[in-house]
């Protein structure tokens, strides 16, 4: 079955110009059937994926001190870096700091962060792996590109010492829409996360699930009348903020 | 008349709207939830399951509640294709995965038999309505969007059928897949599953959610039952007869 995973991934090796073959002969090598991949590229093709993210507008959720924008250029990283050091370096607020840290991102019971959520980890911010095939063991993806991002020393030193200063991260994809961010370190740790751009305005797109049966419709979640007698949902939030961090400390990890 | 209490490490709350009602039963309702959570919480010692877990009551000397919900569980695992299950990878039992919506059911009961019509009960998000509320309309659900908890991201209107979410992020990851169980479960982030009444919501939602992606499609596939699946980029999967429970 093809997933938003692999038709990303296809549209990225097409536009850096590798050839249907290479890209086929890979993609078998790591457990895709000819079937799923020629079933990618046709969808590719027809352009069957009408999910097209609405461009977001840029919103800065809370910032400390005006960060000139120059740093963007000095030192910019993938997104998908940043965000797995990023996160890491939370955690290790949240559990090496006996002390309330100068951050309230880690006010650990305050769930208001709007952009601090579940696509921060999505695997699609991983812009060039293989995509795992749905079918077979979850195995390591291969990183067959490594989109070069400026050496750095945060994502390889451990507890928390990081280099002063405020690092910007590459626009991510989202999938509904680009999420980029800054990480301002201080004293060798986190002091803030500073979201440039996320997903303000998804719109409603629907369309036909045409691999699965039977035919289920979809759509983008977007708000509607908070007008209601009675809320269902995965409980009291508070923990969603955490588990959004451990869920993606362990993809950091891997 | 509305109240809630933390219980059972959530909120229950439990509003009815019949001109007759009474603090009285609002205490009878939250007593009934105490005592499912004495007896079935695996996070207390004394209570029955752990004694259970811990070998120390034969299965003779069960209380019936317990028979009755490791039946629940055994019925739920078979029609499930084995997704529900109550035994953990350690061994040990734990049937908070249906305790929920089976208490939440027996209190529904309790006020219906106390002659009380318009109601809900509602614990940890799951829900059990009946009759109409204040303003003599339909109690109208709300779903909570999983990556913007104050955000409402469709309303059902559930006539009297139970509502039940399962998420990832509830209590820790209490939702595993038993096929899989050491695989992190995050493709979808939220199921909704409109039911019968909530006992038979909860327990579907919950084994669904276990599947993954094939979960909205097992929902799909059960008559009496419609659910609404979010996946981790925000993406929501419906059911065929799921807009004729919601409203705009």
């Amino acid at each position: 079955m093809i997933t938003p995973e692999l038709k990303n991934y296809l549209r990225q090796k097409l536009a850096q110009g590798a050839t249907r073959q290479e890209i086929s002969t890979t993609l078998l090598g790591s457990g895709w059937t000819s079937d799923d991949i020629a079933e990618g590229f046709s969808s590719l093709a027809t352009g069957a994926t009408v999910l097209t993210p609405t461009v977001p507008v840029q919103t800065v959720v809370r910032r400390v001190s005006p960060v000139p924008s120059r740093f963007g250029k000095k030192a910019t990283i993938s997104g998908a870096l940043i965000v797995a050091s990023i996160v890491y370096a939370v955690y290790q607020n949240i559990l090496l700091s006996a002390q309330p840290t100068t951050s309230n991102v880690v006010g650990t019971t305050v769930p208001v962060q709007t952009a601090v959520s579940v696509p921060v980890t999505s695997p699609a911010s991983v812009a060039t792996s293989i995509p795992v095939a749905k079918t077979q063991p979850v195995t390591t993806p291969t990183p067959v590109q490594t989109p070069a991002p400026t050496p750095t020393p945060v994502v390889t030193k451990p507890k928390g010492q990081y280099v002063d200063g405020t690092y910007t991260g590459s626009p991510a994809d989202a999938y509904y829409g680009t999420i980029q961010v800054q990480a301002v370190i201080q004293n060798g740790a986190l002091a803030d996360v500073i979201f440039l751009q996320h997903p303000s305005d998804r719109g409603t797109s629907v369309r036909i699930n045409n691999y699965a049966m039977p035919i289920l419709k979809q759509e983008a979640i977007s708000a509607q009348s908070a007008n209601v007698n009675i809320v269902s949902g995965a409980s009291d939030s508070s923990g969603a903020f955490q588990q959004s961090l451990a869920s993606a400390l362990s993809q950091a990890k891997s | 008349m509305k109240e809630t209490r933390s219980i059972m490490g959530m909120h229950i709350t439990v509003e009815i709207d019949d001109p007759w009602v009474n603090e009285k039963i609002f205490n009878q309702v939250f007593d009934y939830f105490i005592a499912v959570d004495k007896r079935f919480s695996t996070y207390k010692e004394t209570s029955e399951i752990m004694c259970i877990n811990r070998g120390e009551i034969s299965e003779s000397s069960y209380s019936s509640e317990m028979r009755e919900i490791f039946e629940l569980a055994e019925k739920t695992k078979k029609e499930t294709q084995g997704y529900f299950n109550i035994r953990m990878s350690n061994q040990a039992l734990d049937p908070s995965g249906i305790v929920k919506g089976w208490a939440i059911q027996n209190a529904a009961k309790l006020l219906l038999k106390k002659g009380f019509k318009d109601f809900y009960v509602d614990a940890g998000g799951d829900i059990q309505s009946h009759g109409l509320n204040a303003k003599k309309e339909e109690w109208t659900v709300g779903i909570r969007n999983p990556f913007k908890p104050e955000e409402i991201i469709k309303r059902i209107v559930p006539k009297g059928m139970g509502v039940a979410t399962s998420g990832t992020y509830l209590r820790g990851q209490h939702i595993y897949n038993p096929h899989a169980p050491e695989k992190e479960l995050h493709d979808i982030v939220s199921l909704t599953v409109i039911g019968p009444n909530i006992l038979e919501a909860d327990r579907f939602a919950t084994a669904a959610f276990a599947m993954g992606k094939e979960g909205i499609i097992f929902i799909e596939g059960l008559e009496g039952f419609e659910g609404y699946a979010i996946d981790s980029k925000g993406i929501a999967t419906m059911t065929t007869g799921f807009e004729s429970f919601t409203i705009k």
